[in-house]
């Protein structure tokens, strides 16, 4: 009975502590500046690359009149300010881009009300004020993607006024950062013994982005290339394609059924000391199912000693030799 | 030579390209705009260190570099350049000059209608000092010295003797050389075509070991550095259209990896001579085959009302490998049986489509479907074949396994945010497998997912996930090999209940303070696997703060724990027969418990001009890992009482860097840096107090073991900006 109590107790504490989170930030969200749902929305820019043109169109102001006040808001020096890019901001209206009209908000005495401000929008409309234009190649699938489906927007990682990286314009010095700040447990494999060359420890040789699209992508995981696991891997380490004459299903399966791709303290990144691993698969008569204890390693056995199943069965992701059906060859 | 020439086209094409229309372009004159953009012009950016680098080290020093050059010497380092124009941009970095590790890239835009780039990188894998009987002599072979073979075979000489007489060092160790080329022309502001060519070249050698059968004498592991030497040529062309209501573009990649050595040959030190029953003198396998792939693909969405959007993507692509096929065996003293076709013949189609479909049609409602489709349909012939390697008599004709396989995944998700700072989500997928030459061809998997996110608020982000789901199929037990336990269920495609909760707490009272943690907790059940992978248990936690006072100073510490828990079950048997029916028997079953825990540091302070004119950064990182596998079996087992490990597998990893700068001039800094990386380890398997002798029952290692290291490496440097 009393142990039925402290399970019990147990989750109602955790349900309670999720209830009251819930209402602070409901409270919270009853108390700040309503939502900026009737701000004036941007236009499609429709001057021609070379002219920027602002204060023509009805509404608009100019940068100029912008920066007057918010000089701190700069965005020149970035990719944005490129006006001979059609796409870019500075080619169109400017500030207003990405603000909308500002004549409302100069007559109103900078009144922030009548001025679209990301910060004080929902994630997912500051997001679509950039998907207007970052809409193809590398950010085409982040609508319907699993950041976008849990409120990560665009601002979340990428700041247009104060990035603090040489590229992508996030907000902090290296995308490792970035993602850390959810990723924390995933950065940290990385630090382990087995890895590849990924992150600040490495010189940032390989990024998360090398293989992870953030933005969203055709495959799982967010994989950057490929339609499966196995097709994104092999993107780089295409000896491991095939196909072999001589398959092993699990790697058709899935390279991340014996890898952990972001680091591990196991030879080869597995996920599992060989011989275990393999036995996890494998319990066939004879040596397959031997126990391999401090028996086996006083006695010095080539099945446990330095890389164990692999010293033998070293063509483990395939074979293409006549003989090879036990991956000998 | 030719990834040189390649390296060499591609800047000379990019920079070249640059710096003659910037020496062609005229002088903007700066116009003052009434409303336009402020000046596009920008000030020439130019960063660069070069100095001198030693290192000492005890211990490994292969695995200290492993990944990196960190040999002694001067370097220049962290070269970048940017120039800007209204009308062109050109950058060009450049790392590690001149070292194994080094990296160049070279960008020239002309703003708005093209942009080219070049990205050459060089990574080394040093995985040992190695000491061993082989010598390359190049196209793939690994000789040893007649002397050897001819000692060995006739018991003149033993193998530990032959090591101690004819072995000679040799560094295991490869490199991977990647030269890319980028191009994207914008032909109009809607249209782009764009262009990839990379060409990844890998040489060096590779740790791998080999055998020649099973029996004594033939059952001895040759562990050896085998010959890299291939190439993967990559290229992708895609015109895309995109607008404001929608996008679409059509591509194709291309990839073929070409293995220059086919064939790997490499003499058996124990046999000068063939023979039917002791072995043969020389052993010959088959590396990576040469293979090609091919993808057509078409992606689009579309922009509808009420900020929806649907999206569709569809490739077809062929994977192709047809490289000749060896001989059975090479060794003259057995029967070699005729293969039953010259070639591979080998050969996938892939086709995969996504369709998906979200909207937000009212500013709190938002939901997202997605149907994913994923064929892999192999079409390689079934190959029969008689095994032949080395002593092993002509076995049961074996038939290979072309595995297909096929997956079709539906996603929905929804969310609801009735508040400002707090959206509640809820989502469910299916995904449907189907798979040939497993035990089990198909199986569903449910999965059910809900989560709150409170985001938005600058005082507090909190995330919370639960996942459940459930994987389901019948086996048929068919599929399993005949010498395979039949209650054996493989774990990736076993009936598996997974159950996940992660949160994360992001908790910022002041703009320059912020405290972080998250916890994450899973548990897979495989409900039906008797023999196998059963349980699977993934749990831990990171803590930590950033605090950032002003642009001057900063600081932050984490702490993280991870915990993974294993549980596998099996059964050590001989193969059933009529007088042993061990096979049978349940006590003879065993199990083993993996419990893997890691904790991982990483601080940092950064004191930025807070001293003038100073820059110091600080950084610290460890971890720390320890694996504890214990056997157990049965109550009523009639096998031994498994041995426990006298080393379980531990290691540390700790690296700390100081690195200070003081600028004598505005333009001019003097530096200094100090790394210190220490390396400790134990593991029962690759010890190097075990694995020292290298001539081992049944083995000849080449010394790769996971020896420790602490090293300490030093760098003076000038930067110098312009």
């Amino acid at each position: 009975m009393g142990r039925v109590t402290r399970t019990l107790g147990a989750t109602a504490t955790i349900t309670g502590a999720v209830a009251v989170w819930i209402a602070v930030m409901a409270t919270m969200s009853a108390l700040a500046a309503p939502r900026q749902n009737g701000a004036p929305a941007a236009k499609a820019p429709t001057t021609s690359a070379t002219t920027p043109v602002a204060s023509t169109q009805a509404g608009y102001v100019g940068e100029e009149t912008c920066l007057g006040c918010h000089e701190d808001k700069k965005y020149h020096g970035t990719a944005h300010a490129r006006a001979k890019n059609p796409r870019t901001p500075a080619a169109a209206q400017g500030c207003e881009s990405c603000h909308g009209p500002g004549q409302a908000h100069v007559d109103g005495g900078g009144d922030k009300a009548k001025i679209r401000n990301p910060k004080a929008i929902s994630v997912a409309e500051s997001s679509e004020i950039c998907l207007s234009c970052h809409n193809r190649s590398e950010h085409n699938n982040f609508e319907g993607g699993k950041h976008e489906s849990r409120n990560v927007g665009c601002v979340t990682c990428h700041s247009v006024h104060a990035p603090k990286s040489e590229k992508a314009q996030l907000k902090t010095e290296t995308v490792e950062e970035t993602c850390k700040s959810c990723h924390q447990n995933v950065v940290n494999k990385v630090h382990r013994s087995s890895h590849m060359p990924v992150g600040t420890l490495s010189d940032n040789k390989l990024e998360c982005t090398t293989c992870h699209n953030p933005h969203g992508s055709q495959n799982v995981k967010m994989l950057r290339e490929g339609n499966s696991i196995t097709e994104a891997c092999a993107s780089c380490h295409a000896e491991k394609r095939g196909p072999f004459l001589w398959e092993h299903v699990a790697v058709r399966e899935g390279c991340t059924s014996c890898h952990d791709a972001h680091g591990s303290n196991n030879e080869r990144m597995l996920v599992a000391k060989v011989p275990m691993l393999c036995q996890r698969c494998h319990v066939s008569s004879r040596h397959p199912a031997t126990v391999y204890d401090q028996t086996q390693v006083a006695n010095k056995s080539n099945r446990v000693m330095s890389r164990g199943c692999v010293n033998c069965h070293s063509q483990i992701h395939g074979s293409n030799h006549p003989s090879g059906n036990f991956f000998l060859r | 030579m030719r990834t040189r020439m390649i390296v060499l086209s591609g800047v000379l094409l990019v920079a070249s390209a640059g710096f003659a229309q910037a020496q062609d372009a005229k002088p903007t004159t700066p116009q003052v705009p009434t409303q336009s953009a402020a000046p596009t012009i920008s000030p020439k950016v130019g960063t660069v260190d070069f100095g001198y680098r030693g290192d000492s080290f005890t211990g490994d020093q292969a695995r200290y570099n492993r990944q990196r050059d960190l040999v002694d010497g001067a370097f220049l380092d962290k070269f970048r350049f940017s120039r800007e124009t209204e009308n062109q941009y050109f950058r060009a970095e450049a790392y590690r000059v001149g070292y194994d590790d080094q990296r160049y890239l070279v960008r020239f835009d002309e703003i708005g209608k093209f942009v080219a780039k070049f990205d050459f990188v060089q990574n080394p894998l040093y995985q040992a000092h190695a000491f061993g009987l082989y010598t390359n002599t190049g196209g793939g072979v690994l000789a040893v010295n007649d002397a050897v073979q001819a000692g060995i075979q006739n018991g003149t000489l033993t193998q530990a003797q032959a090591l101690a007489q004819y072995g000679q060092n040799f560094d295991i160790r490869t490199k991977r050389s990647v030269a890319a080329f980028n191009a994207m022309y914008s032909a109009s502001r809607d249209l782009d075509f764009k262009v990839n060519v990379r060409n990844t070249e890998r040489s060096g050698n590779n740790l791998q070991s080999l055998v020649f059968g099973s029996s004594p004498g033939n059952a001895t592991v040759l562990d050896m550095g085998v010959p890299q030497n291939d190439r993967t040529t990559d290229v992708k062309a895609q015109l895309e259209y995109a607008n404001r209501v929608g996008m679409l573009a059509v591509g194709y990649n291309a990839s073929w990896y070409n293995q220059n050595n086919p064939t790997f040959k490499w003499d058996n030190p124990l046999r000068l001579a063939d023979s039917a029953t002791a072995g043969p003198a020389f052993g010959q396998t088959a590396l990576w085959p040469t293979n090609t792939a091919n993808t057509f693909n078409v992606n689009g969405s579309y922009k509808l009302p009420l900020h929806s959007r649907v999206m569709g993507a569809i490739s077809y692509g062929t994977w192709d490998q047809n490289q000749t096929l060896l001989p059975n065996t090479v060794n003259t003293a057995l029967v070699s049986n005729p293969l039953e076709r010259p070639t591979a013949e080998a050969k996938a189609d892939i086709t995969s489509g996504l369709v998906g479909f979200s909207s937000r049609p009212v500013q709190p409602v938002y939901f997202t479907a997605r149907y994913r489709y994923y064929d892999y349909a192999n079409k390689t012939p079934v190959f029969t074949n008689t095994a032949t390697v080395a002593d092993y008599a002509p076995g049961a004709l074996e038939e290979s396994e072309p595995a297909s396989m096929k997956r079709q995944t539906l996603d929905l998700d929804g969310s609801f945010s009735p508040f400002k700072y707090v959206g509640f989500n809820a989502g469910y997928s299916y995904e449907s497998d189907d798979r040939t030459f497993r035990v089990i061809p198909h199986n569903t998997e449910n999965t059910a997912r809900l989560s709150i996110d409170s985001t938005g608020n600058q005082y507090i982000t909190a995330r919370l996930k639960w996942e459940y789901s459930t994987r389901s199929g019948a086996a048929d037990e068919g599929f399993l090999p005949d010498s395979e336990q039949p209650k054996m269920r493989q774990f990736d495609v076993a009936n598996r209940d997974r159950n996940r909760v992660t949160a994360l707490f992001t908790v910022t009272p002041v703009s320059y303070f912020d405290v972080n943690a998250s916890v994450f907790d899973g548990h897979d059940k495989y409900p039906d696997t008797y023999f196998g992978l059963r349980d699977f248990k993934n749990n831990g936690y990171t803590i930590g703060f950033d605090v950032i006072p002003n642009a001057k100073v900063s600081g932050g510490l984490n702490y993280g724990y991870e915990k993974n828990d294993a549980f596998q079950w099996s059964r050590t048997a001989n193969p059933l027969s009529a007088t042993d029916v061990t096979f049978l028997d349940p006590r003879r079953d065993w199990n083993l418990t993996t419990l893997d825990k890691v904790t991982t540091w990483s601080a940092y302070v950064d004191c930025l001009k807070m001293v003038q004119k100073t820059e110091i950064r600080l950084s610290y990182d460890l971890s720390d890992g320890n694996s504890n596998q214990n056997y157990a079996v049965t109550a009523n087992a009639t096998i031994p009482t498994p041995t426990p490990y006298l080393l379980q597998p531990k290691n540390k990893v700790q690296v700390a860097k100081l690195d200070g700068k003081y600028f004598i001039r505005p333009n001019i800094a003097l530096g200094a840096a100090i790394w210190y990386e220490e390396y400790s380890v134990q593991d029962f398997a690759l010890d190097p107090a075990t694995l020292a002798p290298q001539v081992l029952p049944f083995a000849i290692y080449t010394g790769y073991t996971y020896a420790p290291y602490k090293a300490t490496t030093g760098f003076v440097r000038v930067t110098y900006l312009w």
